[in-house]
């Protein structure tokens, strides 16, 4: 799928070149934005229809500890997005807005392109799908060290396209956990866009 | 934005009231799927269109390498903290099943 998923860029990138100029950009966000929301309604109905899963987990001691987790991705991907500012030379605010992305690549990379610009809507693409890629090898690794570990570097993802492989490599209990994480962390990624795109 | 909540809230209304059948769910993650990939060829158009953005893409991809490695990096160092504080048995309690 990640090798479609880059083949399908790669594709559109040359299609860009060889067919469009800057000013069909207005078309191709109109297309953008249409073709997110309804991949945003269709994420929210598989939400709403995981209650039981989400009532599994209702005990206080796993209610903190399922909180605690976005939590600590929400703190850690905004110091490591405000620490890479450091490195990359991009301004801060910038780091984090990418960083705020979560890992949810398409949604990030749409909005920032759209309300941004280009180029960092480009970065917020390949950031937060580096952040998925590598996830896909890390996932096992991690799971070996410390079950929970292994949810840390997926962000928003670990509710969808990585929960097969955090349940493979560390059960259903963290697959919970997993699940969880990435619900809070999905419904959270707009509004850290919305607040950081009107700061 | 605004769109964007309105949509998820009403997907969430949808699921959580079951009002769709099975067939429509199937039906509906097919379309996604392919958003999906009609998403991403939109955002290459509009990379590929853009002659100064093209010329960048070196430094932007590096750029974007060190800033996803960072945030998972800074993301592994709060989860071990978390697991110190609140998760020290979790392998033993709940994690074995596998």
């Amino acid at each position: 799928m990640i090798y479609s998923l880059f083949g399908a860029i790669a594709g559109g990138i040359l299609l860009g070149y060889l067919c469009f100029d800057v000013s069909d950009k207005p078309v191709l966000d109109t297309t953008l934005m249409t073709a997110l929301n309804f991949m945003i309604l269709v994420a929210g109905i598989e939400i709403g229809g995981n209650r039981k899963l989400i009532a599994k987990i209702c005990t206080p001691k796993n209610m903190v500890l399922a909180l605690a987790l976005p939590v600590g991705t929400i703190i850690g991907s905004f110091a490591g997005g405000y620490l890479s500012s450091f490195i990359t030379g991009l301004n801060v605010y910038d780091s984090i807005l990418v960083a705020s992305g979560l890992g949810w690549y398409s949604l990030s990379s749409v909005v920032i392109s759209t309300m941004h610009s280009t180029e960092l809507g480009a970065i917020a693409f390949f950031g937060n799908m580096i952040r998925e890629v590598s996830s896909f090898v890390l996932i096992p690794l991690l799971a070996r060290w410390h079950k929970l570990m292994c949810i840390a570097p997926g962000g928003a993802a670990t509710m969808d396209s990585l929960l097969p492989l955090v349940i493979n490599s560390a059960g259903m209990h963290t697959g919970m956990f997993s699940f969880i994480n990435g619900l809070v962390l999905s419904l959270l990624v707009p509004v850290f866009l919305s607040v950081l795109l009107n700061a | 934005m605004e769109e964007i909540i309105f949509c998820i809230t009403v997907g969430i209304l949808l699921g959580w009231f079951d009002v769709l059948s099975y067939k429509v769910k199937l039906w509906l993650n097919r379309a996604s799927l392919a958003c999906l990939y009609l998403m991403l060829i939109c955002l290459g158009a509009k990379i590929g269109c853009d002659s100064n953005l093209l010329a960048q893409i070196e430094t932007l991809g590096k750029q974007a390498f060190i800033l996803g490695g960072c945030t998972i990096i800074g993301t592994m160092v709060m989860f071990y903290i978390i697991i110190k504080l609140f998760a020290k048995n979790f392998d033993e309690e709940g994690g074995e099943e596998q």
